[in-house]
């Protein structure tokens, strides 16, 4: 038994601090590459970055659109890097994100524990406490290590000492779905910005490393990295913790500890919804190529996640009067 | 949704009684920024210097740590020596710790300014309060006979009117009180439990100690009362072994059974949740800290409804039904539809269900009256009309401005009283006549004639006066004590307190959001080492 109101706290802390650790990890890869890569490179790994954070530059309202080619050409890094990172009005922002999540957690702050509280309050008060001006001459990469190990230890404590209740596994659907989401619209992002041309290799090492995969991938594969495969890979590998089957199956097993399925009653809308993303993973039946026969585009994956979000919602947060008391 | 913004009446106590104390002007101590190259510098300088060096004693005051000038009292000598034999460096950092981990442990009210909200540490010294155990039990027997009174005196109010019909406390007094809640007359009230949870203001001048007040609607700081504890005793683990400190970590159990033995529905296990405000009340921390203490659901109005006259919280496998509630909502805000109609934080039609006795609420609405500035000169009356008893612990002396004697006094010595408005907390409408100029003095008077039954007054107080560690050394400073009391079928008080701190030279206002701090209190045997 948990409190509505709870199990959305829950839900949404968990997808807030995904988000966190995805743009601390593009923002590290893409601080990286700034002192020695091409313009070129460095303008499309902006565009990724901005296109799977499904959000613009700032500015880009008065100056053209992430579409206008020459757009990230002329993108200052600060300004980019200090826009994703510190701005407090830019709802993708990782400040933003951070102090979500710990209102959010703030909010159960009952339900949790003191241990898994001061995990996630001490990142918040060190990043408050910071400013991208004192970091930027120095290392900054080492910040967005640090703020993706802070999620990983919040991971950890969460692991580590609760129970397997409903809001652990509230949280464990907002993590993944959150992930779903954001896999999908970076995989989209990539193949929209990122040319695989004879002259450009597509960059898919970089996209693997973005999503933790690489060095799996490695193992796997060998480091000749393809499109294919490397597409494949983010997609269809049941065993890769980032992959979209993956979250999936771990979204369909949480909903299953958190309303067991009845025999001869219609599955609950997000279990339906979960049902078909993973028939179409596990039968391959995404199209990772241009005009490919597959049930889905990369496109139509990040709608049947946010479909899946307002389903969740009806069913369990803010059901009508009527199912709540039945 | 909008959440008003509450000010709940307890968390801004101000003691009102300030006396005038030379030099009283200083900053507002921030406990984290010390400066720690300073303290070094004087250590080489010089022989590490006592931290009592720059500690005052002044003999307006009660010292509850010193008995002259370089003389502990024998009970604190084991906590000083302890404290002597570390560096100032060193005791600088177990402050600096004590913060930190209160500052980690989100254990912070939130502060309304003009434009935004902060969420600030509460200050907490860490040099410990220590009473004796039997000035505790002097203190606690006297809440005991207080709390026990004040409920009788609630149900007879609400109920036959005896105190009233026989004029012992004025009708029109009580019936005109702001927070009497005729809604509660004739309501049946579970164990005759109107108070479950009391939080008194005790405070100690050269006479002994006294009542400063009584907060009997939504009293607060029982939480950092507990978080104190846990980190002071991290702080001097030895010291505190050597006391045998008495514990007050039980205080959530202790609270839970008062709940529990309130439930409607006894005999079956009881669902029971606290009701908050919500993160943006000042109390949040000790809300959600209370509730997980304790195991139960922690609430807003939003997760309530009410369907014939019974309260259920929404759950994602639909409504549960509630038999408990520990609201931390004003009397003002719990139900829209029998109080205040613009409240949006409580729950339309929970009073008919407590009316129908499908709810028990602790407290019981309408306890208000009873701890309204003018009622509290009568609590001394009530001890003696329903225990027929003497009162164990005093009141202040309070002087009605309603009773003409009263007013007569209270102009002609203006001078040396605190006027407050009976209607008003937080130190709104007050008057410190020592402090406040001739013209200020006059305005008040004639308003003091305008509107008498508005006003009560009290004698300035001298408060008593125990050392903070404050730049890296002892200095005095004014404190209380609100011990928390706990009312079901049995009376009981968790020993020890939130000792409160005016941090700021020679101020008397312990308040938290005034610069007031806290210190850990411990109440130790007589003989421990």
């Amino acid at each position: 038994m948990i409190l509505a109101r709870v199990a959305d706290s829950f839900y949404w802390m968990n997808r807030y601090l995904e988000r966190v650790e995805h743009t601390a990890r593009l923002l590290g890869l893409q601080l990286e590459r700034l002192p020695s890569s091409p313009v070129q490179e460095i303008a499309n790994g902006w565009r990724r970055l901005f296109g799977s954070l499904d959000t613009h530059p700032p500015g880009a309202d008065i100056y053209g659109g992430p579409e206008d080619e020459d757009d990230f050409f002329f993108a200052d890094g600060y300004t980019l890097t200090d826009y994703l990172t510190f701005d407090t009005t830019n709802p993708t922002s990782i400040v933003f994100c951070l102090t979500a999540a710990r209102e959010n957690a703030r909010q159960v702050r009952d339900a949790i524990s003191n241990g898994i509280w001061s995990s996630l309050n001490r990142p918040y008060l060190q990043l408050r406490d910071t400013d991208l001006v004192d970091i930027w001459p120095k290392e900054p990469v080492m910040l967005y290590r640090g703020i993706v190990e802070a999620v990983q230890l919040f991971d950890g404590v969460c692991a580590s000492s609760m129970r397997r209740d409903a809001g652990w596994h509230f949280m464990r659907i907002g993590r993944f779905i959150e992930r779903a989401q954001l896999v999908s619209s970076l995989l989209e992002a990539h193949c929209t910005n990122v040319k695989d041309t004879a002259e450009e290799d597509g960059d898919w090492a970089g996209l693997l490393r973005v999503c933790n995969a690489f060095e799996a991938y490695c193992q796997l594969h060998g480091a000749q990295v393809g499109r294919e495969k490397a597409l494949g890979f983010l997609v269809y590998d049941a065993e890769l913790s980032s992959s979209l089957r993956f979250a999936v199956n771990q979204i369909r097993s949480s909903l299953e500890a958190i309303d067991p399925p009845v025999r001869g009653r219609p599955p609950v809308e997000p279990y339906e919804i979960v049902g078909r993303l993973d028939s179409a993973f596990s039968q391959h039946r995404v199209n990772l190529t241009v005009g490919g026969g597959g049930w889905y585009d990369l496109a139509d994956l990040v709608i049947l996640c946010r479909n899946f979000h307002e389903a969740l919602e009806r069913t369990y947060i803010y059901p009508t009067e009527a199912q709540a008391a039945s | 949704m909008l959440v008003l913004p509450l000010l709940a009446r307890s968390n801004v106590t101000i003691i009102p009684t300030v006396l005038a104390e030379s030099g009283g002007k200083g900053g507002i101590i921030t406990m984290a920024s010390r400066d720690l190259s300073e303290a070094r510098h004087s250590r080489d300088a010089a022989p590490a210097p006592s931290l009592f060096e720059h500690y005052e004693l002044d003999a307006r005051f009660f010292d509850e740590t010193l008995e002259s000038e370089g003389q502990p009292r024998p009970h604190y000598r084991l906590l000083i020596d302890e404290m002597e034999r570390m560096s100032q460096e060193e005791v600088t950092r177990l402050q600096e710790r004590v913060t930190r981990s209160f500052l980690h442990e989100g254990i912070t009210f939130t502060v309304y300014g003009d434009e935004e909200s902060t969420e600030r540490v509460i200050p907490i010294d860490c040099v410990p309060r220590l009473l004796l155990a039997r000035e505790w039990e002097h203190i606690e027997r006297g809440l005991i006979q207080r709390v026990q009174a004040l409920n009788l005196f609630l149900a007879d109010v609400y109920g036959k009117g005896h105190i009233l019909g026989d004029g012992t406390v004025p009708r029109a007094l009580v019936q005109g009180c702001p927070n009497y809640r005729p809604e509660m007359e004739g309501v049946r009230v579970p164990l005759g439990a109107y108070v479950s949870v009391c939080g008194s203001d005790i405070v100690r001048t050269a006479d002994g100690f006294m009542v400063l007040e009584d907060n009997l609607r939504v009293p607060s700081g029982v939480s950092y009362m507990l978080a104190s504890r846990e980190a002071i005793r991290r702080s001097f683990p030895r010291v505190f072994r050597h006391y045998h400190v008495r514990s007050v970590d039980h205080y959530g159990q202790e609270l839970l059974r008062v709940l529990r033995s309130l439930s409607p529905r006894q005999g079956e296990e009881p669902s029971i949740a606290l009701i908050t405000p919500g993160v943006y009340n000042s109390a949040y921390y000790e809300h959600a800290f209370l509730a997980r203490e304790m195991g139960i659901e922690l609430v807003t109005g939003d997760d309530l409804l009410v369907r014939e006259t019974r309260l259920y919280m929404r759950t994602v496998q639909g409504l549960r039904p509630v038999d408990v509630l520990y609201r931390r909502l004003d009397d003002d805000f719990i139900d829209p539809q029998a109080f205040r109609p613009d409240s949006r934080l409580g729950v339309a039609g929970l009073f008919e269900v407590y009316r129908a006795g499908n709810l028990a609420l602790a407290n019981a609405p309408g306890t208000g009256v009873a701890d309204d500035k003018a009622v509290y000169s009568y609590v001394p009356r009530m001890i003696r009309y329903y225990l027929d008893q003497e009162p164990i612990l005093d009141n202040v002396e309070t002087f009605l401005c309603r009773e003409p004697e009263g007013l007569a006094y209270t102009l002609e010595h203006l001078e040396n009283l605190v006027v407050k408005a009976v209607g008003e907390s937080g130190g709104y409408g007050m008057l410190v006549g020592s402090h406040a100029s001739r013209e200020e003095r006059e305005t008040f008077a004639a308003k003091l004639r305008a509107q008498p039954e508005n006003y009560i007054s009290q004698p300035v107080l001298a408060l008593s006066r125990a050392p903070c560690l404050i730049d890296g050394r002892l200095e005095a400073r004014h404190v209380d004590l609100r011990p928390f009391v706990l009312h079901g079928q049995e009376t009981s008080v968790v020993p020890g307190g939130l000792c409160r701190v005016a941090l700021r030279k020679g101020s008397l206002v312990v308040n938290s959001s005034q610069g007031g701090g806290s210190k850990d209190a411990w109440i130790i045997e007589e003989d421990a080492p």
